[in-house]
């Protein structure tokens, strides 16, 4: 018999039971479409994740507190500078505020620093207009871009020269709550970096002096953590290790290296489950192609045994039906695929939104694009192909090894 | 008789069903000689072993002992491969219930048996028309099956056992769901083929108007031949 034959014989059987075929059809595509979809945001999000940390000086080394007890303070900064390799040390105090202009508000993150010292630690950071608050100035206030000119919005939420009060919360020893309020001066506008993911969100974040940090935020000295400047890139492993050495229980050390290693880690369990969900549901649809097949088995009974008697080889029945699970694997990955890019799309801009509305936090998402490459397409495609012929195998058994005596006997 | 004159030959034919561990005899050695060309019938009570016999001689199952001929090949020294190219080649089915594949046309499923012997999708329609024509349907080979009279589908599933141009065509009670006239329709196409095409046809039967249609009638009982009834002479 002529493949083309036993295809046109298969494709026949297959538009007959239309409806059956379009569901089993519609199980595929949902697991392809999941696979493609998660493949194609973890790529994104690595990619997003990694362009982010990128944007952090790549001789930038991060240091924070990590017990109770520790207090980051001047001493801390006066003995780590001396290390040998480091160029500088910049502390920082954070904090999530609310920061008032006319009538609105918005919550915001609040970064007391050094401003000369940005430039070294975001060698991409500039100013749009207005000038880095000099450390002395304990009213000047620096608006990171998007906190300035928020997305969607047509009206800047303050500009140069607009007065902005920031206010926060603190509980008193006594368990009182107490607000504390102060109004800054715009002395600056910083150009858009595309920052929202670092430890500190550059576009989304307000900035004043180390100082006014201090006072407003009654700290007494204490940092919340320190950015240490190593002279070249190569050096920052050894300033890691002596760092390391001085302080072996107290702080956490981050490098550009090792957070881009982490999201690699991170980023690969994310990926690891995903995919688990994601090829579950493809064996789900794999059952769901046994289930059909087998049930057009059953039901062409004494078809298969009318071929059978007509002289059809068992090797071609087994094709026939096995080709009944390509064309569904074929139709279910292709357009898998497809909507595995839509869903990708709509999930990116869903998860951003949600982000959004918690940007506050110490490291958060923005729209990280779905990235696509034709070797995604490409697997996933022959991932279910195979998936389906595979579950097709067994009905395709079955139809060749009926008795077609039997089968032409069956009502 | 002369070897070449014999289109099947059956010698000591047995076979046993195994139901639920018990063993049904249902042939019992059964002999027996079909002319080339005859136009033969085989008449019996209900499980007198007429239907298996029909399937041994179209190798659609295969005996627990004895050998069947066709056109002088011992039938089952043939592998499933080999069994199956010798079906679609040498015999053509006819069945009560016409078992014809519905979601297709008239024209596809004659068809049928030349796409599974490869030939050109060319030859084959040519080949189909030809015979759609000769048992009077060639207009209505586009329509669906459903479409046809019961009469008309059993003509369908005729056509589609000749088209190959077997050297046998066997069937199982092809008047079964026809009515009395348009089953005797049947038998007289089948008479003419046989005629014209010199193709031998053996029928199971129940219907004594359809037996006696034939040159001969052979009589099972219990799985053996019980005895035999010539109508006509050429048939020895």
């Amino acid at each position: 018999m002529r493949l083309m034959d036993v295809f046109q014989l298969s494709f026949n059987a297959f538009k007959e039971r239309k409806v059956r075929s379009a569901l089993t059809i519609i199980m595929v595509v949902i697991g392809a479409s999941l696979v493609t979809a998660l493949r194609g945001m973890t790529a994104g999000t690595y990619h997003y994740v990694v362009g982010q940390f990128s944007l952090l000086g790549a001789n930038v080394i991060i240091v924070l507190p990590s017990s109770p007890g520790f207090k980051m303070t001047q001493g801390v900064k006066e003995r780590v500078i001396t290390c040998s390799g480091v160029v500088d040390a910049v502390p920082f105090i954070q904090q999530t505020v609310l920061a008032s202009v006319g009538g609105e508000s918005k919550r915001t993150f609040l970064v007391g620093i050094e401003q000369s010292k940005l430039p070294l630690i975001f060698p991409s950071l500039s100013l749009e207009e207005g000038e880095l608050v000099p450390s002395h100035d304990s009213t000047g206030i620096l608006l990171g871009n998007l906190i300035a000119y928020p997305t969607g919005e047509s009206k800047p939420f303050a500009t140069y020269g607009s007065s902005v009060t920031i206010s926060y919360v603190q509980q008193q020893p006594d368990g009182r709550f107490v607000q504390h309020k102060k109004t800054f001066r715009v002395g600056g506008v910083l150009n858009y970096i595309g920052s929202s993911a670092l430890f500190i969100p550059v576009d989304r974040m307000v900035s004043i002096s180390l100082s006014a940090a201090n006072t407003l935020f009654e700290r007494g000295g204490a940092y919340d953590g320190m950015f240490l400047v190593a002279e070249t890139q190569e050096r920052v492993e050894k300033v890691v290790e002596e760092i390391r050495r001085l302080y072996p229980t107290n702080v956490e050390i981050y490098s550009s290296k090792t957070i881009i290693q982490t999201a690699q880690n991170i980023m690969g369990s994310i990926r690891m489950m995903m995919s688990g969900v994601a090829v579950v549901s493809l064996l789900v649809a794999a059952v769901g192609t046994l289930a059909s097949l087998y049930t057009a088995v059953l039901e062409r009974t004494k078809e298969i045994g009318l071929l059978k008697a007509l002289g059809m080889k068992n090797r071609f029945l087994v094709t026939l039906f096995l080709n009944e699970a390509l064309i569904i694997g074929l139709i279910g990955g292709a357009v898998g695929n497809i909507a595995g890019v839509g869903l990708a799309h709509i999930l990116a801009i869903l998860i951003a939104k949600s982000r959004e509305a918690s940007a506050t936090e110490l490291i958060t998402l923005g729209y990280a694009p779905p990235i696509f490459t034709v070797d995604i397409f490409l697997t996933v495609l022959a991932f279910t192909v195979a998936l389906s012929v595979v579950s097709g195998m067994y009905p395709a058994w079955r139809a060749a090894g009926l008795d077609p005596v039997v089968a032409l006997r069956k009502e | 008789m002369n070897a070449a004159a014999i289109a099947v030959k059956v010698v000591n034919l047995h076979k046993t069903y195994h139901v639920n561990g018990v063993l049904y005899p249902a042939l019992r050695g059964v002999n027996l000689q079909v002319r080339r060309g005859e136009f033969l019938s085989i008449m019996g009570p209900s499980g007198s072993g007429k239907s298996t016999l029909l399937n041994l001689i179209g190798a659609l199952d295969r005996p627990t002992g004895g050998k069947v001929y066709i056109d002088g090949v011992d039938v089952f020294r043939l592998k499933d491969d080999g069994l199956a190219e010798f079906r679609n080649r040498k015999i053509g089915f006819i069945f009560q219930s016409y078992n014809l594949v519905m979601r297709t046309s008239v024209l596809r499923n004659v068809e049928l048996p030349l796409t599974i012997s490869r030939v050109s999708p060319k030859n084959r329609m040519v080949r189909s028309m030809e015979v759609l024509w000769r048992v009077g349907l060639g207009d209505k080979a586009r329509r669906k099956p459903s479409e046809l009279s019961g009469g008309e589908q059993q003509r369908v599933a005729i056509a589609r056992a000749v088209v190959n141009g077997p050297s046998i065509i066997l069937g199982d009670e092809v008047t079964g769901n026809l009515d009395s006239k348009t089953g005797m329709e049947v038998i007289s196409l089948l008479k003419s083929l046989n005629r014209d095409l010199n193709t031998t046809i053996i029928l199971v039967t129940h219907d004594p108007m359809v037996a006696h249609a034939t040159d001969r009638i052979v009589y099972l009982r219990d799985g053996v031949v019980q005895s035999e009834e010539v109508l006509r002479r050429e048939a020895m």
